[in-house]
C-alpha cells in the first residue's frame, strides 16, 4: 500500500506518522506526535509556531540529522529514516542544503572555500567548482569578497554566504532554521527576497522553520505547529 | 583531501596561545628525550673510556683460559717472529695496540713483601694504549736507560715502605721448568690510578726483562687493543674478534672484560627506553588534551560539517591530520630546542668529575653527543605516536550526532 503510494507520489518530502520522544530526566517527553507532512518540489514553505512546538525537531528529522522514534521520512521517495550513517551523510550532501540561524560558516576557511567545501566532498571537478562558486557569489552580491574570512563579513553577508553554500551544490530542498533571526530588518528583507527569487527563477524548494512574520508573509504555504502537532496548514 | 589538510592546519592555529603552549610542552618533551639520549650515550662512552683507557685497552687478545689463573706457559699462539703483531698493524679499525706479559709474583723490599701481578710492557707502545705514563706521581715512567727499573703503585710503595731509587726483588715462577726466578730492580717511579687493585697489586717492568725472567723467549700473554671507535669491540659483528679468536687464542671486547659495566650500560639503555615511554606518554596526553579542548570548542562546527554531508570518516581524518600537524610543528620546535641544549652542553660539558658510579670514577667532563639517530628516530616516533594518539579524539568526533552537536552553541 505504502509502496504504491510512494510510486505515485510527486512529493519531494513526506513524513509518515513521524513521532519523536525523548527523555527529560526520568520523564518521557513527546516532541512530535505522529506527524504527516508532504512538501512538493518548488514549494516555498514556512513552519512556524511558538518555542517548544517542535519546529527544530521536525527540521532535524526531515534532514536526517536525527532519527524518528517511530514513523518514516521520505525524500524523493527514499526513506531516509532507514539509512545508515554514511548513506545519510551522502544523502544530505547531495540532496539537502542547510541554512542555520547563526550562519555557521567554517571560520578558518575563506568565503570561496566555505562555498566550495560541499562540492569538494561531492567530488566535483575543480573547474566546475570554481565556475559555480563565482556564479553564486555574483548571485548573492559578494563577488568581491571571495577571499575574505567569515569574521571579516557582517552578519548579513555571512548569511548570504551560508545561502550560497546551501544552494551551490544544487540540492533538492533547502532547509532553513530561523535564517533571519540574527539579522536587522533591512538585511532580513533582502535575504528573503533573494531566496524567493531563487525559488521562483531556479525552482529551488525552500522549507523554513521560523518565528519571522516576514518569512511567513512571503511563504506560499504556512504550517503552524503547536505542542508537537500541526495546528494549521494553509 | 587538500582542503581537509588545509582545514586541519588552520584549525591548529585557531587558538594560537594554546597551540604555542602545546607545541612548547611537546617540544620540550622531545628535546628532553634527545638530550637524555645524548647524555646517556656520552655517559656510557665516558664510563667505557674510564674503564678501558687507563690501562686495559678496549679489547685484549690472550690464549684461551689464560685469564683464569694466569698460567705463565699460556702465551699467545701464532706470534712467532711477531707475526701476529705485524698482522695487527694492517687492521684499519685499530688505533693502537701493545704486547704484554704478566704473571703472579712477589715483590720484596728490605722491610716487607707483597703479592703482585708483574707486567712486562713495551714502554713506547704502552703509551699509545694506556695512561700509565700520565699517572706517575713520583719518579719517572719507564724511559730509555737502565733496564732494571720497576714502577709500582702508590699503595704498594706505601705497604712496602719503598720510594723512588729503592731496591726491590721480584720473584716469579719460570715457564716450563717451574723454578723460581728472582731479579733485583730499582724503583724508577710510582703511579696512582685511583683504583685500589692497580695501586696496591701491580708493578711494571720492561717487556724484555719480563720475558727473560719468566723464561718466555719472545712469548707474550696479552695484546691490548684500542679501537678508533670504542663501540666496535661490543658489537655483535666484532670482525677483529672473530678473526683473531683462532688457534687457541681468544679476543675479549670491553663488554666481556667488564661484564658489570656492560650490564650497567644495558640497564642504562633500558632506562632510556622507560624514560622515552614516560615522556611519550606525557606528550600523548598533552596532545589528546589539546585535541579534546579544541574539539569541545568546535562541537557545533562538527555538527555543521556533518549536517552538510561530511562523512564521519572525513571528520575523523581531519582530527588525525590535526594531531599529525601538531606533532610535526612540535617536532620542529623540539629539534631546535634539542639542538640548542645538546649543542651547549657538548661544548661546555657536564662536570661529573670525581663522582664514582659503578666502581668507576669519572675523570673527565661528560660531553653529550649529537647523534643522527636523535633526529631520525625520536621526532618520527613522536609524530607516529601522536598521530596514533589522535585516533581516540578522532573516533569521538566521528561519532558526534549532528543534531546533538548543533544544539551545543
Amino acid at each position: 500500500m505504502i509502496q504504491n503510494f510512494q510510486e505515485l507520489s510527486d512529493d519531494m518530502l513526506r513524513t509518515e506518522n513521524v513521532m519523536k520522544t525523548y527523555m527529560s530526566g526520568e520523564v518521557e517527553v513527546t516532541a512530535l506526535h505522529e506527524m504527516n507532512i508532504a512538501i512538493k518540489k518548488g514549494e516555498f514553505t514556512a513552519i512556524a509556531g511558538p518555542s517548544g512546538s517542535g519546529k527544530s525537531t521536525l527540521l532535524n528529522l526531515l534532514s536526517g540529522l536525527d532519527k524518528p522514534s517511530s514513523g518514516k521520512v521520505f525524500i524523493n521517495q527514499k526513506a531516509i529514516s532507514d539509512m545508515s550513517g554514511n548513506q545519510l551523510s551522502d544523502f544530505r550532501r547531495d540532496h539537502i542544503g542547510f541554512i542555520f540561524q547563526s550562519y555557521n560558516l567554517i571560520p578558518v576557511l575563506t568565503v570561496k572555500e566555505n562555498i566550495e567545501y560541499i562540492m569538494l566532498i561531492q567530488g566535483i571537478a575543480e573547474a566546475e567548482r570554481l565556475e559555480r562558486v563565482n556564479e553564486i557569489l555574483n548571485d548573492v552580491g559578494l563577488a568581491s569578497m571571495g577571499n575574505r574570512r567569515p569574521s571579516q563579513l557582517s552578519g548579513g553577508q555571512q548569511q548570504r554566504v551560508a545561502i550560497a553554500r546551501a544552494v551551490v551544490s544544487r540540492p533538492d530542498i533547502i532547509l532553513a532554521d530561523e535564517p533571519t533571526a540574527n539579522l536587522d530588518s533591512k538585511t532580513a528583507d533582502n535575504l528573503i527576497n533573494m531566496m524567493q527569487t531563487m525559488n521562483e527563477t531556479k525552482g529551488i524548494t525552500f522549507l523554513f522553520s521560523t518565528h519571522d512574520k516576514r518569512i511567513m508573509d512571503h511563504s506560499k504555504r504556512l504550517i503552524i505547529l503547536k505542542d508537537g502537532k500541526i495546528d494549521s496548514d494553509n | 583531501m587538500w582542503l581537509i589538510l588545509r582545514l586541519a592546519f588552520r584549525n591548529i592555529f585557531r587558538n594560537k596561545r594554546r597551540t604555542i603552549l602545546s607545541v612548547i610542552a611537546i617540544g620540550v618533551g622531545l628535546a628532553a628525550m634527545m638530550f637524555a639520549d645524548a647524555l646517556i650515550v656520552s655517559l656510557g662512552e665516558t664510563m667505557v673510556r674510564s674503564a678501558t683507557q687507563d690501562f686495559s685497552g678496549n679489547a685484549q687478545i690472550h690464549q684461551e683460559s689464560f685469564t683464569k689463573n694466569l698460567e705463565v706457559e699460556k702465551v699467545i699462539t701464532g706470534n712467532e717472529n711477531n707475526l701476529l703483531l705485524k698482522k695487527l698493524e694492517d687492521e684499519s679499525e685499530l688505533q693502537s695496540f701493545t704486547p704484554r706479559v704478566l704473571s703472579y709474583g712477589m715483590l720484596t723490599s728490605t722491610s716487607d713483601a707483597n703479592n703482585i701481578v708483574v707486567y712486562g710492557i713495551d714502554p713506547e707502545k704502552e703509551k699509545t694504549v694506556s695512561k700509565i705514563s700520565q699517572r706517575m706521581v713520583a719518579g719517572e715512567y719507564l724511559g730509555p736507560g737502565n733496564e732494571r727499573k720497576i714502577i709500582v703503585g702508590k699503595k704498594l710503595a706505601d705497604n712496602l715502605n719503598i720510594g723512588v731509587g729503592d731496591r726491590v726483588v721480584v720473584t716469579v715462577a719460570r715457564a716450563h721448568v717451574g723454578d723460581l726466578s728472582q731479579e733485583m730492580f730499582r724503583v724508577g717511579g710510582i703511579f696512582a690510578f685511583g683504583v685500589r687493585e692497580m695501586d696496591e697489586n701491580v708493578a711494571f717492568i720492561r717487556l724484555k726483562q719480563a720475558q727473560s725472567i719468566l723464561n718466555l723467549g719472545e712469548g707474550i700473554h696479552e695484546i691490548a687493543l684500542n679501537f678508533k671507535d670504542l663501540n666496535i669491540p661490543a658489537q655483535k659483528n666484532f670482525v677483529i674478534g672473530t678473526r683473531y679468536s683462532r688457534g687457541g687464542n681468544i679476543v675479549y671486547g670491553w663488554n666481556k672484560m667488564f661484564k658489570d659495566l656492560a650490564s650497567i650500560l644495558q640497564f642504562t639503555q633500558f632506562s632510556l627506553g622507560i624514560l622515552a615511554f614516560i615522556l611519550f606518554g606525557i606528550i600523548a596526553f598533552g596532545i589528546m588534551n589539546t585535541l579534546f579542548m579544541s574539539l569541545y570548542e568546535r562541537m557545533f562546527e562538527f555538527g555543521v560539517l556533518r549536517a552538510v554531508g561530511t562523512r564521519p570518516s572525513v571528520v575523523a581524518r581531519m582530527i588525525i591530520y590535526e594531531a599529525f600537524m601538531l606533532a610535526l610543528v612540535s617536532s620542529v620546535a623540539g629539534i631546535i630546542m634539542g639542538l640548542i641544549l645538546i649543542g651547549f652542553f657538548s661544548k661546555y660539558g657536564i662536570d661529573y668529575r670525581g663522582i664514582e658510579y659503578a666502581h668507576l670514577v669519572f675523570k673527565d667532563k661528560i660531553y653529550p653527543h649529537l647523534r643522527l639517530i636523535q633526529f631520525i628516530l625520536y621526532p618520527p616516533c613522536l609524530i607516529v605516536f601522536a598521530t596514533l594518539v589522535g585516533i581516540y579524539p578522532a573516533l569521538y568526533a566521528a561519532r558526534i550526532i549532528p543534531a546533538v552537536a548543533l544544539r551545543k552553541k
